[in-house]
């Protein structure tokens, strides 16, 4: 059930993307995608398997659920988040949908804890609260720099 | 998480591939070919690339390799992990250099894939892989033939999107 249900989630974010108006080029959409991907494979080593604050299932299609969360839904739902972001007119607006990412995606961690793919050791939610913003963040801030970097290309040339 | 369990041969010898790999990169980086910031991109790729392989198939349920003397995150594991970061601008480098077309796509492809297990094959001799649960080296040759290729569809997908060389003609 665990992974129909993550599949499905990382199936609708991927079209969602695909047919999005995007605010970001191909590029860097692909950059932002990439810088996240590389932090969420890391952090959630570091949580699971390091200081085991989470348990992860051992159940071949729980764990390839996990994977697939973790590599495809996650990056994606912060770099739709940026796109949204970066066409939000008002910033009230921007924090809304930045709000909205980060309840999507603790309520994809509540699911996983449910569908008994993952169980909290030693953890609060307060800090998947925080590293979901701070993901927002650095997505925000890699964006800022890779187009700093390409206007200082302009600049030269 | 620590820097290393000992410190020997194997750190030493990524030590010395890692310095080497990225003066080969900075050497090629000279002649200009990528605007920089698609040079940081196929830096970010290889990384991101290496990172997603060996956290999945190298760690975890499958766990079929350890990097360095543990299974848990060492400092030396990251350093491991950067070594393919240049790799992905040499990939883009020689696709380029080489012109490669629709007619040498598959021997660039078959080549790299065989760079890649040669150099799979290269850290278990020295020690900074090792290979367990059964595991085989040419378990890898699969995975680098679909990392390749994807490779391939990302660079042509940006070359069609965005102009990503620093002179007209990219030479």
């Amino acid at each position: 059930m665990g992974f129909v249900f993550f599949f499905f989630v990382s199936w609708l974010v991927t079209v969602l993307f695909s047919v999005m108006k995007k605010s970001l080029s191909f590029v860097e959409n692909i950059f932002v995608y990439l810088i996240i991907l590389i932090v969420s494979v890391n952090w959630s080593w570091i949580i699971f398997e390091e200081f085991k604050f989470l348990e992860l299932s051992r159940q071949p299609l729980d764990y390839t659920a996990f994977l697939i969360n973790r590599s495809i839904s996650i990056p994606l739902i912060i770099v739709i988040t940026l796109n949204a972001v970066r066409s939000a007119n008002v910033n009230g607006k921007a924090y809304l949908y930045v709000g909205l990412s980060t309840v999507i995606l603790l309520v994809l961690v509540k699911i996983g804890n449910f569908l008994n793919i993952t169980k909290l050791n030693n953890w609060n939610t307060m800090y998947d609260v925080l590293y979901f913003l701070s993901l927002h963040l650095i997505a925000y801030f890699s964006l800022q720099m890779f187009r700093k970097l390409k206007k200082e290309e302009v600049t030269m040339s | 998480m620590r820097m290393w369990k000992q410190f020997d041969s194997n750190e030493i010898y990524l030590t010395i591939l890692i310095a080497f790999f990225f003066v080969v990169f900075f050497l090629l980086l000279r002649k200009k070919i990528f605007k920089p910031h698609i040079t940081l991109l196929s830096l970010v790729w290889g990384f991101s690339v290496g990172i997603l392989i060996e956290f999945t198939i190298g760690g975890g349920l499958l766990d079929f390799y350890r990097v360095n003397d543990s299974n848990s995150y060492e400092i030396m594991d990251l350093v491991y992990f950067l070594l393919f970061s240049p790799f992905g601008y040499f990939f883009f480098y020689f696709y380029h250099r080489f012109k490669i077309n629709k007619k040498k796509v598959i021997f660039y492809v078959f080549a790299w894939a065989i760079v890649g297990v040669s150099a799979h094959w290269l850290f278990t001799q020295l020690g900074i892989i090792t290979l367990q649960k059964g595991y085989h080296i040419a378990l890898s040759f699969p995975i680098f033939l679909v990392i390749q290729t994807l490779s391939v569809i990302f660079y042509e997908q940006i070359k069609y999107r965005e102009n990503i060389f620093q002179s007209p003609i990219g030479d």
